[in-house]
C-alpha cells in the first residue's frame, strides 16, 4: 500500500523562505500528517491536524499545556494510536495498527518506520540496567542488525558527538539529567534516523542542565537534521526553529516562519500565549 | 539435657536436609510455573488471561495443608498414586507457582511504561524488548520478594509432616514419641527452622541492597513487596 | 450435599480457632509493639528478638509444642485451646509488626501537634493517633486474618475438629480425597471473602473519616 503524493497537503511549504528547507521545498515532504485525529479516554484531544515537514527543516511545536502537542508528536511513531488520519514518510503511507502493544511492535512496516524516526522523551527513558555505551549499542545490534564492533564504534562516535566522551561506562543513575538526555539523543542518532522527534526534552531539567541539551539540539539543527520539537523554550523556537507551529485546543491555530509567529503573531490566541510566557 | 540434644541432632539433621530438598524441588517446579502464570495473566488474550488470574487466586486462596492433601489423597481418586515426598514437592510447587506469579506480575508492572515506549521507538521487536530491557529490570525488582517467598516456603515444608514425609518435623515427632521429650525435641526443631530462616533473612537484606532493619525487611516479605 | 453438610460442621471450629487466635494476638501485640517502639534499647531489642524468633519458627511447630509439650505437664489443654494459643502466639508477633508499621506511618508532626496542644496521653492516643493508625493497620490486618484462616487448617494435625479434620476423616474412610478436599478448599475460599469485604468496607469508611 504505497501511495505517492501529488503535491503537499496542508500548509504550503513554498511559503517559507528558510535556509535549509528551501533546497527541497516543493518536493515530497519527509513527513506528512494528514487530518490526524487522536482520542483519549473517549474524547478527542487532537481534531484533524495536517502538517508537512521538509527535509532539513526544524519545526518548533508550541502552545499551552493540553493543546495536544505531545499527543500529536507521539502519534507520529504510533506511541499514541491516531483514531483517524494518515501518516506518510517520503510519500509512503505508514501502516499503523491498532491493537495490543505486541501487535504494533510485530508490524513490519511500523518497525521500519520507527527506525526512520528518532524519539527523545521528556523523561529520557534510558535503560537503567545498561551503561551509556550499552544504551546506544542495544538497538543498533538488535534492531538494525549491526555487528557488535560496528555498533560500539558508532556508539562511541555518537556519544562524542553529544559531548560525552569519557562517560561511556557510566550507568544512567550516575549521570546528571542533562547528560542522561544527551545519551538519549545519542541513542536515537545511532539509528540513522531521517527525522528526530523531541517531546519537551528540557522540561524535566534544571535550567543550567537544559542548556547543555539545547546546545546539542542546536548543533544537530545546524548539521541539517530534520527535527520536530515540542518545547516550552521560547528562545529555542525563536532562534533555532525554521518554522513555528502554534497549537491550542487540539488544533493548529497559527504557523509560519519562526520570526513571524514569535514576533508578529496574527491570532489573538497566540498573542495572549506568547505575551503570557514572555511576561514571566 | 545437653546429652539429649547431642543425641537428637544427628537424628534431626537428615530431616533438615529433606526439608531443604523439598524447598529446592518446589522452587524448581514452581518458579517456571509462576513465570508462565505471570506472563499469561499480563499479556495473554482474554480467555487464557482470566484462566491464569483465576488459577493464581485459587492457588493463593487454598490452605497449604489442603493443597498437600489434594495431591497426596486426592490424585489417587483419579488413579494417580505417588509417594509422600514427590506429593509434597508437587503441592508446594503449585503453591510456589501461584505466589511467585503474583510477585512476577508486580515486577513486570514496576517497570515504567516509558521503557516499553523507548523500545518501541527504537523498533525493538516485542520479544527483544521483553528479553533485553523489561526482564532484566523486572528480575532485579523480584529477587528480594522471591527470597522472601523461599523463606516462607522453607517453613511451609513443615506441612509435609502431616503426610509423614521424613523431614525435620516428622523426625522430631518420631523421636519424641519414643523418648517423650516433646518439649526439647520440638524446641530444637524450632531453633533449626529459625537458624535457616535467619540465614535467609540475611540473604534477603543483602539482596535488597539497602540496609533495612530485620523487622522491616520481614514486613516487606510478608507484604509480598 | 451430605458431604458439604459434613464439612460445614467443622466451620465452627475453624472460625473459632481463627478469631480466637486473632483476638489473642491483637491484644498481646499491643504491649509487644509498645516494647518494640520503646526508647530503651534493651526493651526494643528484646521485643525484636522475640518477634523474629516467633516468626522464624513454623506455626505447626508452635502447635505441636503447645499441645504435646504442655501435655507433659499437669496443664491439660483441649485441641481447640492448644490451637488458639499456638496460633495466638504466632499472631502476636505478626500483629505487633503490623501495629508498629501503623504507628510509624503517622508523621511525627501529629505527635508534636498533640503535645503542643497540651493533650493528655489518653486523648492524644485515642483521638489523634489511633484513628490515623487504624486506616493504615486495617488492610494488612485483614490480609493477615485471611492467612490465619488458612493456617488454622494446621489445627487438624493435633486433632482439632475443624473443616480440614472432617475432610481428612471422610477422605480416609471413603477414598474420595479429590472431591472432599476440593469442597474443603472452596469452603475456605468462601469464608475468606467476607473478611476481605469487611476489611475493604471498614478501611474505606475509616479513610473517609480521616480524610474529611
Amino acid at each position: 500500500m504505497f501511495h505517492s503524493t501529488q503535491g503537499v497537503q496542508g500548509p504550503d511549504p513554498v511559503a517559507f523562505p528558510s535556509g535549509e528547507a528551501d533546497a527541497t521545498a516543493g518536493g515530497t515532504p519527509i513527513l506528512e500528517l494528514r487530518d490526524i485525529r487522536i482520542e483519549y479516554k473517549g474524547h478527542e484531544v487532537v481534531h484533524g491536524v495536517s502538517l508537512a515537514v521538509q527535509r532539513g527543516e526544524v519545526i518548533a511545536l508550541i502552545g499551552p499545556s493540553g493543546a495536544g502537542k505531545s499527543s500529536l508528536l507521539r502519534s507520529i511513531n504510533f506511541l499514541e494510536q491516531p483514531s483517524a488520519g494518515q501518516i506518510l514518510v517520503n510519500g509512503q503511507l505508514v501502516q499503523g495498527q491498532s491493537g495490543s502493544r505486541g501487535a504494533i511492535a510485530r508490524n513490519k512496516s511500523l518497525a521500519a518506520h520507527r527506525r526512520d524516526v528518532g524519539m527523545v522523551f521528556q523523561q529520557f527513558n534510558l535503560f537503567p540496567h545498561l551503561t551509556a555505551l550499552e544504551n546506544v549499542v542495544l538497538a543498533q545490534v538488535h534492531s538494525l542488525n549491526r555487528s557488535k564492533e560496528e555498533a560500539v564504534a558508532r556508539a562511541r562516535q555518537e556519544l562524542a558527538h553529544v559531548g560525552l566522551t569519557g562517560h561511556e561506562d557510566k550507568y544512567p543513575a550516575k549521570c546528571s539529567g542533562g547528560q542522561q538526555q544527551r545519551i538519549a539523543i545519542a541513542r536515537a542518532l545511532a539509528m540513522d534516523p531521517q527525522l528526530m522527534l523531541f517531546d519537551e526534552p528540557t522540561s524535566s531539567l534544571d535550567p543550567e542542565l537544559g542548556v547543555e541539551v539545547l546546545n546539542t539540539m542546536k548543533r544537530l539543527a545546524s548539521e541539517g537534521m530534520t527535527m520536530l520539537v515540542v518545547t516550552h523554550e521560547m528562545h529555542f523556537a525563536e532562534d533555532v526553529a525554521d518554522r513555528v507551529v502554534f497549537m491550542a485546543d487540539g488544533a493548529i491555530v497559527e504557523e509560519g516562519p519562526a520570526e513571524q509567529v514569535m514576533l508578529r503573531p496574527s491570532s489573538e490566541r497566540a498573542k495572549t500565549f506568547l505575551s503570557a510566557v514572555r511576561g514571566r | 539435657m545437653i546429652e539429649s540434644i547431642l543425641a537428637m541432632v544427628p537424628d534431626f539433621l537428615p530431616g533438615l536436609g529433606i526439608s531443604l530438598l523439598v524447598t529446592v524441588a518446589s522452587l524448581a517446579l514452581g518458579l517456571p510455573l509462576g513465570i508462565l502464570l505471570a506472563l499469561g495473566s499480563l499479556f495473554a488474550g482474554k480467555p487464557l488471561k482470566f484462566t491464569c488470574i483465576g488459577l493464581v487466586e485459587l492457588g493463593r486462596g487454598v490452605p497449604g495443608l489442603i493443597m498437600l492433601y489434594l495431591v497426596y489423597f486426592g490424585l489417587p481418586q483419579m488413579g494417580v498414586v505417588m509417594d509422600a515426598l514427590p506429593a509434597a514437592m508437587i503441592a508446594l510447587g503449585l503453591m510456589t507457582g501461584a505466589y511467585t506469579a503474583e510477585i512476577f506480575v508486580a515486577g513486570f508492572r514496576a517497570v515504567p511504561q516509558g521503557q516499553w515506549e523507548a523500545c518501541g521507538t527504537l523498533a525493538l521487536s516485542y520479544w527483544k524488548s521483553l528479553r533485553l530491557v523489561i526482564l532484566p529490570q523486572a528480575i532485579k525488582i523480584v529477587v528480594p520478594p522471591l527470597i522472601g517467598w523461599t523463606i516462607m516456603l522453607f517453613q511451609a515444608t513443615s506441612l509435609a509432616y502431616a503426610i509423614s514425609v521424613p523431614e525435620l518435623m516428622s523426625r522430631a515427632y518420631n523421636y519424641a514419641s519414643v523418648t517423650f521429650e516433646y518439649a526439647l525435641a520440638f524446641t530444637l526443631a524450632g531453633f533449626m527452622y529459625l537458624a535457616v530462616t535467619l540465614l535467609g533473612l540475611w540473604l534477603f537484606r543483602r539482596a535488597s541492597g539497602r540496609r533495612r532493619s530485620a523487622a522491616t525487611s520481614r514486613a516487606a516479605v510478608l507484604a509480598g513487596a | 450435599m451430605e458431604l458439604l453438610a459434613l464439612l460445614s460442621s467443622g466451620i465452627g471450629q475453624t472460625l473459632g480457632i481463627t478469631f480466637g487466635a486473632l483476638a489473642l494476638g491483637a491484644v498481646l501485640a499491643v504491649p509487644l509493639a509498645a516494647l518494640r517502639r520503646s526508647e530503651l534499647p534493651v526493651a526494643s531489642t528484646a521485643a525484636k528478638i522475640l518477634i523474629e524468633g516467633i516468626r522464624g519458627i513454623p506455626p505447626i511447630v508452635w502447635l505441636l509444642l503447645i499441645y504435646f509439650a504442655l501435655g507433659e505437664t499437669d496443664l491439660k489443654l483441649t485441641t481447640f485451646q492448644a490451637s488458639v494459643i499456638g496460633l495466638g502466639i504466632v499472631s502476636t508477633a505478626y500483629i505487633a509488626e503490623i501495629y508498629r508499621s501503623g504507628l510509624e506511618a503517622i508523621p511525627s508532626g501529629q505527635f508534636e501537634a498533640a503535645d503542643a496542644l497540651g493533650m493528655p496521653f489518653g486523648a492524644k492516643f485515642f483521638r489523634v493517633i489511633t484513628p490515623q493508625a487504624a486506616t493504615v493497620v486495617i488492610p494488612p490486618l485483614a490480609t493477615f486474618a485471611i492467612g490465619l484462616l488458612k493456617d488454622s487448617a494446621l489445627a487438624s494435625v493435633i486433632g482439632a475438629q475443624d473443616i480440614t479434620f472432617r475432610a481428612f476423616q471422610e477422605a480416609q474412610a471413603n477414598l474420595n480425597g479429590l472431591t472432599v478436599f476440593m469442597w474443603a478448599a472452596l469452603l475456605y475460599i468462601l469464608l475468606s471473602i467476607p473478611i476481605a469485604a469487611l476489611a475493604r468496607y471498614t478501611g474505606s469508611r475509616l479513610t473517609r473519616k480521616v480524610a474529611a
